[in-house]
């Protein structure tokens, strides 16, 4: 029963901030640019059918993306590819590796 | 190919023939439809409007042609059972297979529809390729060589404007001409690894459904696909027949989740190269300099809030001169009726009181639903609602759910039944479920008459006009508030559903197509007056009936005092027997029994007190100074007037979360079964007593 309610407080801290979370992931998500900034995207990764999805909109490999905003909330994030702009969320942004270099 | 046909139609074959629209969301494909077939349907400028089929006819030349409009997608990859449709469509397992495919690609982002042409060639199917919004493209510096790409794919392309009609002679030529020679969209071989895949996939089905090849490679490429639903494999085994399947796949060093969508966009990059030319250097994109503003993390929120806000004091107050020119205009025309039926005065009480005020009570409302209904489709047309499903999408995810119940969710405001059906596109079950148990808190315009009444006689008067407003603002807003919580306690702890993803293509802001504005604005009026025609006139009668049977016994020459007539009537008994249930809401007979009939159809509270207090009192004055002149007739609280600010708060809350709506509860039967309509109504209902209850017992405990 103690469990279930300390799981249930992180869940809510969690809920109010999604930064408090501790980052286990290294890669380069469109999550760590700043607004206005451009990488090009390394990988898309998948989970479920989520990957998929952003690669039949074009959110593919050797693309480039700009990180447009962040929503008031601290989600969805806001990026730009290939001229259209899309509105997705950490978990989605996080399936996309960025590389980590300016033109790799 | 191109040979395009002079004006003679006789060799198109006498069957009717079947074209299928299909494109991405947000293409202007409903506009299309529109403009072939002259029907007209549901377009907005929000990614996903479409979800059932829509269905017209199309003339070409001496033929007719039936057009079918599919939902928009962005592919055919199939999760969800309403994802799966547009294929059994495409193969023909629902009715006829089309004859031709119609794929609308956007012209400033034709890589993006292109990858839609390529699986819809892949299932062999003829097409024709749509390049919408030429306009734009052009203003944005695009030219695209249409003869070259026709060339290069096998198959017509035709540059159009759906918007401006440019170009749409030309597009009954080519689909004449492709129906009579059909021309299927040539795409390179699959790889050896890929063939061997199918192979394999087909030995280990077992199956009498006969599936094609491409639907095979749709079971190989998606990863979760709705067809082992259709072959009928129980889901423990699905996952072994498609790694066994796949494993040429990964043999050749493929993720098969990848395979489709780098062949498909590698081939239509190709196919682009030397098509696509910048005549001009793009002009700065507006639309981005828009969201610059309208997503901006303060002033998006404040422009998002005070839009809300003004919105429903327009609503509210640019209807009063015309509510009040209709109010006027019933008046006089009961008062011409009374005259004239004063020979028959059962026929007379009928329709004057029962007729008259229960459906002119509500069809006064009508400018309201108009102006509802045109600031919808306007925030729609315009691309905004995209935009406020960003701004406001942490809210549905911190309840479990995401920005594509927004959109059911704001249907609710328009019904609660066509939000219901648009939850068909929340690939997760229970995602789905929650969305549409939740759908019918919305507050929904049959819901506007009870609040402006209200508002009316008691918020405005004690309050002033700005606080009507406000008030009137806010109690729209109730419903979502309690929604979201109920929905997030539903998804953490008892479905556990898991979080659901979120993926949304920001339009480009767009002029909205007055004609089709005012068309939904038309509609949407329209079929409140066929409810109020038809539910509400029948519903009205019976009420009648109920309230003035039975007679009391008078002796002639004197006429039965209307308030003990009305006490002792088979309602006004109904409504006393249930009376202690609403008493700590606050509400006397008179409202429980417009409580009892609005849970049928709720606008039928308005039409209920309207009969009630004519019945009741002689003079004509408005329901509203009625509703305010009414006296508790005994008890503890004799003489005090029944209504007051509270118990109208009550009132209103009560009918912004109880379940008061045949249709919908039929609808959700429908969708998800019986068991889940009636925890709908019996959750809402309660919700709404309790609501009523604690409204009323905190407002009339504050000192005044």
């Amino acid at each position: 029963m103690k469990k279930f309610w300390l799981r249930e407080l992180v869940y809510l801290l969690n809920l109010l901030s999604p930064r408090l979370k501790p980052r286990t992931r290294t890669r380069r998500t469109p999550g760590d640019l700043k607004p206005g900034e451009e990488a090009v995207i390394a990988c898309v990764h998948h989970q479920g059918g989520s990957g998929q999805r952003l690669m039949a909109l074009g959110i593919l490999p050797g693309c480039r993306l700009k990180f447009l905003r962040l929503a008031p909330l601290g989600d969805p994030l806001l990026i730009e590819v290939a001229g259209c702009a899309y509105c997705l969320r950490r978990r989605e942004a996080g399936l996309i590796e960025l590389c980590t270099e300016e033109g790799l | 190919m191109r040979r395009i046909p002079g004006g003679d139609q006789n060799d198109l074959r006498p069957a009717v023939r079947v074209v299928a629209l299909i494109g991405n969301p947000n293409t202007g494909k409903s506009t299309l439809f529109n403009r072939l077939t002259g029907s007209r349907q549901r377009v907005g400028n929000y990614p996903g409007v479409t979800v059932a089929k829509k269905t017209g006819r199309l003339r070409l030349g001496k033929r007719e042609v039936t057009v079918l409009d599919l939902p928009g997608v962005y592919s055919l990859a199939a999760a969800s059972p309403d994802e799966r449709i547009t294929c059994d469509v495409l193969v023909g397992r629902r009715e006829v297979a089309p004859d031709l495919v119609v794929c609308v690609v956007d012209g400033r982002q034709p890589a993006r529809g292109l990858f839609l042409a390529c699986q819809i060639g892949d299932f062999g199917l003829p097409l024709v390729l749509v390049v919408n919004f030429q306009d734009e493209a052009e203003a944005h510096g695009i030219a695209l060589d249409a003869g070259l790409l026709s060339r290069r794919l096998g198959v017509p392309v035709v540059p159009l404007s759906a918007r401006l009609g440019a170009g749409m002679p030309r597009l009954r030529r080519v689909l004449a001409g492709a129906l009579r020679q059909p021309a299927v969209l040539t795409l390179p071989a699959w790889s050896p690894g890929v063939q061997q895949a199918v192979k394999v996939l087909r030995l280990e089905l077992v199956t009498n459904i006969r599936l094609r090849d491409a639907e095979l490679r749709r079971m190989l490429f998606d990863g979760d696909s709705a067809y082992f639903d259709l072959v009928g494999i129980p889901r423990g085994e699905r996952m072994a027949v498609v790694e066994k399947a796949r494993s040429p796949l990964t043999g050749e060093g493929h993720h098969p989740l990848s395979l489709e969508a780098l062949t498909f966009h590698s081939f239509s990059s190709r196919m682009l190269e030397g098509v696509l030319t910048r005549t001009k250097p793009g002009r700065r994109n507006m639309s981005r300099v828009m969201d610059g503003v309208l997503t901006h993390r303060v002033f998006g929120t404040l422009i998002f809030g005070i839009l809300m806000v003004g919105i429903f004091q327009c609503i509210y107050t640019w209807s009063l001169p015309l509510m009040d020119g209709m109010d006027a205009g019933i008046g006089w025309l009961a008062a011409q009726l009374e005259h004239g039926l004063a020979a028959t005065p059962m026929f007379r009480s009928l329709v004057c009181d029962g007729i008259l005020a229960g459906v002119g009570g509500v069809v006064v409302f009508l400018p309201q639903i108009f102006l509802l209904f045109f600031f919808i489709s306007l925030l729609e047309d315009t691309g905004y609602l995209a935009r406020a499903a960003f701004l406001m999408d942490r809210l549905f995810g911190w309840c479990g759910l995401n920005g594509k119940s927004f959109l059911p969710l704001l249907s609710g405001y328009a019904c609660a039944i066509p939000g219901i059906l648009a939850a068909r596109t929340i690939e997760d079950p229970r995602a789905r479920l929650v969305t549409i148990l939740i759908t019918p808190l919305m507050s929904c315009p049959a819901r506007l008459p009870v609040y402006l009444l209200m508002v009316g006689a008691f918020i405005q008067p004690a309050w002033g006009g700005f606080a009507a407003a406000l008030v009137l603002f806010g109690i729209q807003t109730v419903g979502i508030f309690v929604a979201l919580p109920l929905a997030g306690i539903a998804n953490r702890w008892i479905l556990r559903t898991p979080v659901q993803p979120f993926l949304l293509e920001l339009p480009p802001y767009r002029l909205p197509v007055w004609k089709d504005v005012f068309w939904r604005m038309g509609r949407g009026g329209g079929e409140f007056l066929q409810r109020a025609g038809s539910i509400i006139l029948a519903i009205s009668i019976v009420i009648w009936g109920l309230l003035a049977f039975p007679r009391q016994e008078t002796p002639p020459g004197e006429t039965a005092d209307p308030a003990s007539q009305l006490e002792h009537s088979y309602l006004g008994q109904a409504g006393r027997a249930v009376a202690p249930v609403f008493a700590p809401a606050g509400f006397d007979w008179r409202i429980t029994v417009g409580v009892l009939a609005s849970f049928p159809a709720r606008e039928m509270m308005v039409s209920t007190l309207g009969i009630i207090y004519r019945l009741e009192s002689d003079e004509d004055g408005s329901l509203g100074r009625a509703l305010r002149d009414a006296r508790w007739s005994g008890g503890p609280k004799a003489g005090q007037p029944v209504l007051t600010v509270a118990t109208a708060l009550a009132i209103m809350v009560f009918f912004a979360l109880c379940m008061q709506c045949g249709p919908t509860l039929a609808v959700i039967t429908r969708e998800v079964g019986g068991k889940y309509a009636v925890l709908c109504f019996v959750y809402m209902t309660s919700l709404a007593w309790l609501g009523a209850v604690v409204v009323y017992q905190t407002l009339s405990r504050l000192p005044s």
